[in-house]
């Protein structure tokens, strides 16, 4: 009988655009406490994009659902010990704080306790959801999946992914429903003074190939049953795994990125190369979460 | 409180699988699925050679991982021990799939019992269809056991997992599960771990016993004895 993954790619987009979601928060709270006057279209796109990436990714996941129209019954049938229903419920929370935050930026309401508490409560359950992603499969003991590393990378894919995504939008100019009044542009890319989108990009690159190799390594010298794993993602993805998640999404990114530094340590790249490389981060960012989402659920012999 | 489990003796065991068409009789199990089910592994070279055959079924763990990973609550302990599911809270999201060692919770993907709904004859004009089968018995299910709805679903609906419940309804009749009763060499043995005197005990205490995956922490209490 042919295998199927019991979660298949609905999942991936749900951690995948919830990742994106997350990380585009994350930095427009970032660009917002760096100089929110300077970054304020910026931060706005981050603001509305946030709730629409989570939110379309819960889309996703509840159509995967076999009785989706129950998954109100995941907050009153609370399981505490249940990673899925800390995820509920965390998610909801988040979407609330990132709609809030979203309309306060729509009404250039960034300057009251409002504001500042969503800024706060904004970041923590964003972290949360972030981390959350990777929990709920690590959680789950399966070996691919298991010993905690799985919630860092996702965690950081996430964050790179939205820094990517911020990328493409300040190259491409996106920009909408941010008010007339607001007429400061988007810092120029040689301002010595302006948020170094660049070193950022970098930095994440660096971390996220460290600990994708990390995990691999660890993998491979470990249990029988992950050593199988591992091995049997190499198999199943091994071409996918190299040449988009860690060629393409990680070591192409990080040199470009670091050449750009290298060259001139306060300017940002050049405007082909960071569209160029943003994509390939996205893209990359999906490939991975793809692979380790389907990886994780093949079945391997059985060890008796 | 009692805890219920099964001491599987694989030196009685012939591998007829008898035990995996009878669970399905009992609890009208679909096509596809296997709530009583086998492992095979044939491992040496010639003429060393080994053979394992293993039936598997819900462990019923103690630690039952499935149990922590429902979002619902739909997977939970009875005061017997055993590790039963709730159709009417199930929300289908799988976890307890994922979560489970033994790869022994289903997913009803489609509407169950597709077979009786299928006008296709094997041969045709020479063989009855499934729908036929279904329409002269007057059952949607010709082989339905009605017993098996009085704890749980009858029949599990589109959209939710389904397990083996070590025939719940039976042990509250104070008989066998239909796998135990139905083995031809009296390989399963079901019983209460909670029982110094139970048969089950003096087993595992005679023969000594395996589980299968015992480092995932769930404390199976399904017990292998007698092993090859």
């Amino acid at each position: 009988m042919e295998w199927h993954a019991p979660w298949d790619i609905r999942v991936t987009l749900d951690l995948f655009l919830g990742g994106l979601g997350v990380g585009l928060f994350l930095l427009s709270i970032l660009l917002t406490v760096y100089d929110k006057n300077r970054y304020h279209k910026l931060a706005a796109m981050g603001a509305y994009l946030a709730p629409v990436l989570v939110g379309g990714g819960i889309l996703f996941l509840v159509t995967e659902l076999g009785r989706p129209l129950r998954l109100i019954t995941t907050l009153y049938n609370f399981n505490p010990q249940s990673m899925t229903s800390w995820g509920s419920l965390v998610q909801m929370v988040f979407m609330v704080l990132s709609v809030i935050y979203a309309w306060l930026y729509f009404k250039n309401n960034t300057t009251g306790s409002l504001f500042k508490t969503i800024l706060g409560t904004g970041t923590v359950f964003a972290l949360l959801v972030g981390g959350y992603h990777g929990l709920l499969l690590s959680s789950l003991g399966r070996p691919l999946w298991a010993g905690g590393m799985v919630v860092a990378l996702f965690l950081v894919s996430s964050v790179l992914g939205g820094t990517a995504l911020l990328i493409l939008i300040k190259e491409l100019g996106i920009s909408f429903g941010v008010p007339q009044k607001v007429g400061r542009e988007i810092a120029s890319a040689s301002d010595a003074k302006g948020f170094n989108f660049t070193a950022l990009f970098c930095i994440l690159s660096a971390l996220q190939l460290i600990l994708v190799l990390g995990w691999q390594i660890s993998l491979s010298r470990g249990a029988l049953d992950t050593t199988a794993a591992a091995t049997s993602l190499m198999d199943q993805f091994g071409g996918l795994w190299v040449g988009l998640v860690l060629l393409g999404g990680l070591v192409l990114p990080l040199l470009g990125s670091l050449y750009s530094l290298i060259k001139n340590k306060s300017s940002e790249m050049p405007k082909g190369m960071a569209l160029t490389l943003s994509a390939l981060v996205i893209v990359g960012g999906f490939t991975f979460k793809h692979i380790v989402l389907i990886a994780g659920q093949i079945k391997l012999p059985f060890l008796f | 409180m009692a805890r219920y489990g099964m001491v599987i003796d694989l030196h009685k065991c012939v591998g007829c699988g008898a035990c995996g068409i009878a669970c399905k009789n009992e609890n009208n199990v679909d096509q596809g699925m296997f709530w009583a089910h086998h492992l095979k592994r044939t491992t040496g070279v010639f003429p060393n050679v080994s053979y394992e055959y293993v039936p598997t079924l819900c462990n019923h763990c103690d630690n039952a991982a499935c149990v922590k990973a429902c979002p619902t609550k739909a997977m939970y302990k009875d005061d017997k021990g055993l590790t039963l599911h709730n159709p009417d809270k199930c929300i289908g999201c799988k976890s307890c799939m994922q979560a489970c060692p033994y790869d022994v919770i289903n997913f009803n993907s489609k509407e169950p019992h597709a077979f009786w709904r299928d006008s296709t004859s094997l041969i045709d004009k020479g063989t009855g269809s499934g729908q036929e089968t279904s329409q002269k018995t007057g059952q949607k299910l010709p082989y339905y056991n009605p017993e098996r709805a009085t704890t749980y679903a009858g029949i599990r609906p589109k959209g939710i997992v389904e397990k083996c419940t070590l025939c719940d309804h039976r042990l509250a009749k104070d008989e066998q599960p239909y796998c135990a009763y139905s083995c031809p060499s009296g390989a399963r043995i079901v019983g209460d771990f909670d029982d110094p005197t139970s048969e089950v005990n003096k087993l595992i205490a005679q023969y000594g016993y395996k589980q299968l995956k015992p480092h995932a922490g769930t404390k199976p209490k399904v017990f292998y004895i007698r092993h090859f």
